[in-house]
């Protein structure tokens, strides 16, 4: 069974003889391609009319990617969450009296801000700015992975905080405390969301 | 638009920084918490020790003089009738012959040991960040 590197060099090959798109597509999905196979294969080379024909940009995988958006992803992941502790445990204090352990969690809590939020800042700083010198960086594979993860935890947190209102609301739980800890949810999941939904855009114009 | 977001989180993080050690306090005062929770855990201590004396035996003259009782858990192993920061010793009164009361000086207001877990709501507090612990010795016997 042929591999998908022999149907890239198959496609050059019949690029390079002249062949029309048409053509290939009809010969390829005659010998077993599925449409998507055929179409990814013909979407490799430019369609500028010039011999040999044109490779397309591929995403990129580096150790180097991997080391950098995991880490700052971890950052995020963990700064995140403690923050949304550090406000919670603010608001707690501020409704009752007395909030057993809540002083413990907060000193944690800003423990961990101080070290991870400055750092994921000068990580996502000089990750933009190698970006804008260098856009092909942009097809990085590992970042895109990474940044649709943030997409992904930062919209499951708000549907989970979502329903945890209806449920509040349908128990009659719903008081002015639930509701300011539940904002404080949307406002940085909220955030994430959005910040990392305007850099996909901005990597990804088509 | 995305700059706007980075201000705005730096603002949220330093928000909750600056929040969360206004509230709670630097490291002196988490000190000062700690060593309070362990005047409170003293004071627990020397109740359960003084409750475990005889009720045919009068209560002791004073703490140096009580006897550890082998059934009760205590907090610290090396239980002293003196405060281990100040060095001033726990005011121990005899009320009567069954009944007694130990006092410690918190540094901080005794409100703020809620915080640690370690305030009872049977300990009185008093003024002068005073907090007492009343028992009657044996008293289940």
């Amino acid at each position: 069974m042929a591999s998908r590197d022999e149907l890239r060099i198959f496609v050059r090959d019949a690029l390079v003889a002249g062949k029309a798109r048409g053509e290939i597509s009809t010969v390829l999905t005659g010998a077993g391609w599925s449409a998507s196979e055929v179409h990814d294969a013909l979407n490799a080379w430019d369609e500028t009319p010039f011999s040999p024909p044109i490779p397309r940009p591929v995403a990129t995988v580096s150790a180097r990617d991997f080391f950098v958006y995991a880490l700052t992803f971890g950052l995020l992941l963990i700064g995140a969450f403690n923050l949304v502790l550090v406000l919670q445990a603010l608001v707690d204090l501020a409704f009752a009296e007395e909030s057993y352990g809540a002083t413990d969690l907060i000193r944690w809590g800003v423990s961990v801000l101080i070290v991870t939020a400055p750092l994921y800042l000068w990580l996502t700083l000089r990750e933009r700015r190698k970006l804008a010198e260098d856009p092909a960086l942009y097809r990085s594979a590992i970042r895109k992975w990474l940044t649709y993860l943030a997409l992904l935890f930062a919209a499951m947190t708000l549907l989970v905080v979502l329903i945890a209102t209806v449920y509040a609301l349908l128990t009659g739980d719903l008081t002015g405390q639930f509701i300011a800890k539940a904002l404080i949810v949307v406002v940085v999941a909220g955030g994430i969301f959005l910040f990392y939904f305007n850099d996909i855009r901005r990597g990804d114009p088509q | 638009m995305n700059r706007l977001f980075l201000v705005g989180f730096c603002a949220l993080i330093a928000a909750a920084i600056g929040g969360g050690l206004w509230v709670v306090g630097g490291p002196h005062h988490a000190r000062l918490m700690t060593q309070d929770a362990d005047r409170l855990a003293a004071l627990v201590d020397w109740q359960n020790r003084l409750r475990c004396v005889d009720r045919s035996d009068a209560l002791p003259a004073s703490l140096a003089a009580a006897k550890a009782c082998p059934d009760t858990v205590v907090l610290h192993d090396d239980l002293s009738p003196y405060d281990a920061i100040t060095g001033e010793p726990y005011v121990y009164t005899r009320l009567s012959d069954h009944e007694f009361e130990v006092c410690a000086s918190l540094a901080l207001d005794p409100q703020e040991a809620w915080e640690t877990g370690r305030l009872r709501a049977d300990m009185e507090l008093r003024a002068g960040n005073v907090v007492c612990l009343a028992g009657t010795s044996a008293p289940d016997r």
